[in-house]
């Protein structure tokens, strides 16, 4: 399984916790109130623990978890400079 | 990280005629990414407010009775830091601190609190801005926490754990183990007969107090305080500074805690060897507090006495519960007396603390600390 659906499969069971919810790659998680400042947190620490990777509190940012695109975006950023 | 100036509390805030239901979401679009700022007197209704929305409006009068004591009349007005997280819409969060000193490892260092911590629920991605401001301002943080997901916050931001707040918990009423563990309605007279029979037990366990020293009530923190602090040994590593100027904060007339009652255990030579403090709140909680406890070292049925006397002033005030907190590594009352008391064991606290530039040399992560309730942020609202 790839990075976004890792991804996606986490924010849809364990935060969201609704195994039935579709969520569009570009959907807007902030704007539309499914993402909030705790489960970002979360979501990070999933992240790092995950991929391996370290996002910094600076990088915690509307514009890098605007979405699951962007999200994936940062992660493989950052795997890509671990390499 | 510049300082909020000391505020005066303006004469009258009146609270919003109308307001959003907390469980209402408000729709819309955010509009531009919202920023973070020191807090000035001029938001302070904003922030009530805020707190209106958020909370209530119940909720947002005793926000401004306990801000007042909290942030204006503190130990350190003028260093009390505050921020709001300001949108195009005004103010949408808010952060405000309680500032403290503790010795560590013999050392006075200043830390802060964070406390009502609240974000417009719409706002609630933004909202950790405002936690991080206040980790990145270079200061000390001491907090307790229960909820996994703020711990897993703090520790995200450099806090770490450095122990455990240990709760207890005393039923006086059976109502209280009524609704815990049956769910189901007693019958009136049973419900009668079992909180007698509480009652009986807890006689049968003063009578067996041999020592039974005498325990009595406390109107000021007078100066034999002051000779009791000197003289007690206090094994902790950590712990806040605990001398009459915060006892008279922290529980005298100002304090928002308004029914409460101090007991003291007095020694022959006219000082005293312990004293406790236990709160009763008002309104519908039951769940009556013994918030601080402190006794010399090796006058542990001054302890007893004095636990005692806090569970008997508070079943006359109603209470059903009673709650007591103690941090593990250097607790005032061993577990085995608070067990034998009637108290068990129900979670607690999380401490949590991030050393801050001010103190490079200590190590307070690795110090025993020493806390009951009445010393951490949590107890300011109850």
């Amino acid at each position: 399984m790839g990075v976004l659906e890792q991804v996606r499969a986490y924010v849809i069971e364990d935060l969201i916790q609704n195994g039935h919810e579709e969520i569009a790659d570009s959907l807007p998680l902030i704007e539309s109130g499914k993402l909030t400042s705790l489960q970002t947190v979360e979501l990070v620490m999933f992240l790092e623990e995950r991929f391996g990777v370290s996002i910094d509190p600076e990088e915690v940012t509307e514009e890098n978890f605007r979405s699951l695109a962007t999200i994936v975006r940062l992660v493989e950023s950052k795997m890509e400079v671990r390499r | 990280m510049a300082s909020a100036s000391r505020v005066s509390v303006p004469p009258a805030v009146t609270l919003p005629s109308t307001h959003v239901a907390p469980s209402v979401t408000l729709s819309g679009p955010a509009p531009r990414v919202p920023v973070v700022r020191p807090f000035t007197a001029d938001d302070l209704g904003d922030v009530v407010r805020l707190y209106s929305t958020v909370f209530g409006d119940r909720a947002a009068a005793m926000f401004l009775d306990r801000w007042r004591w909290s942030q204006v009349e503190n130990l350190f007005p003028d260093d009390t830091p505050r921020w709001v997280l300001v949108a195009d819409t005004g103010v949408v969060g808010y952060l405000g601190t309680v500032p403290l000193e503790y010795r560590v490892g013999g050392a006075t260092v200043r830390a802060h609190t964070p406390c009502d911590y609240m974000v417009r629920p719409d706002y609630r991605f933004h909202g950790i801005q405002l936690m991080r401001r206040f980790m990145q301002s270079g200061r000390s943080c001491i907090s307790c926490d229960d909820m996994a997901a703020t711990i897993r916050v703090s520790e995200w931001l450099g806090c770490r754990r450095v122990g455990l707040l240990q709760r207890y918990v005393k039923p006086l009423d059976a109502r209280a183990l009524d609704r815990r563990f049956t769910g189901v309605p007693l019958p009136g007279f049973g419900m009668w007969a079992a909180t007698r029979v509480l009652s009986c037990v807890d006689a049968g366990r003063r009578a067996l107090n041999v020592e039974r020293p005498a325990v009595e009530e406390i109107h000021s923190f007078d100066s034999r305080f002051d000779s009791f602090f000197r003289r007690a040994t206090c094994v902790a590593d950590a712990t806040v500074v605990r001398d009459r100027r915060f006892l008279d904060w922290r529980y005298g007339v100002r304090s928002p805690h308004r029914l409460r009652k101090v007991f003291a255990v007095p020694d022959a030579a006219g000082g005293i060897v312990g004293y406790a403090i236990a709160f009763m709140p008002l309104g519908r909680s039951r769940a009556g507090q013994v918030m601080d406890i402190q006794i010399e070292q090796n006058s542990q049925g001054a302890g007893r006495a004095l636990i005692d006397a806090c569970c008997r002033w508070l079943r006359r005030h109603g209470a059903w519960t009673v709650h007591y907190h103690q941090a593990q590594a250097s607790a005032p009352i061993p577990d085995r007396d608070l067990r034998r008391a009637g108290f068990h064991p129900r979670g607690g606290y999380q401490i949590l603390v991030k050393q801050g530039n001010a103190a490079p040399g200590l190590n307070v992560l690795a110090s025993r600390w020493r806390m009951v309730f009445g010393d951490c942020e949590a107890s300011h609202s109850v």
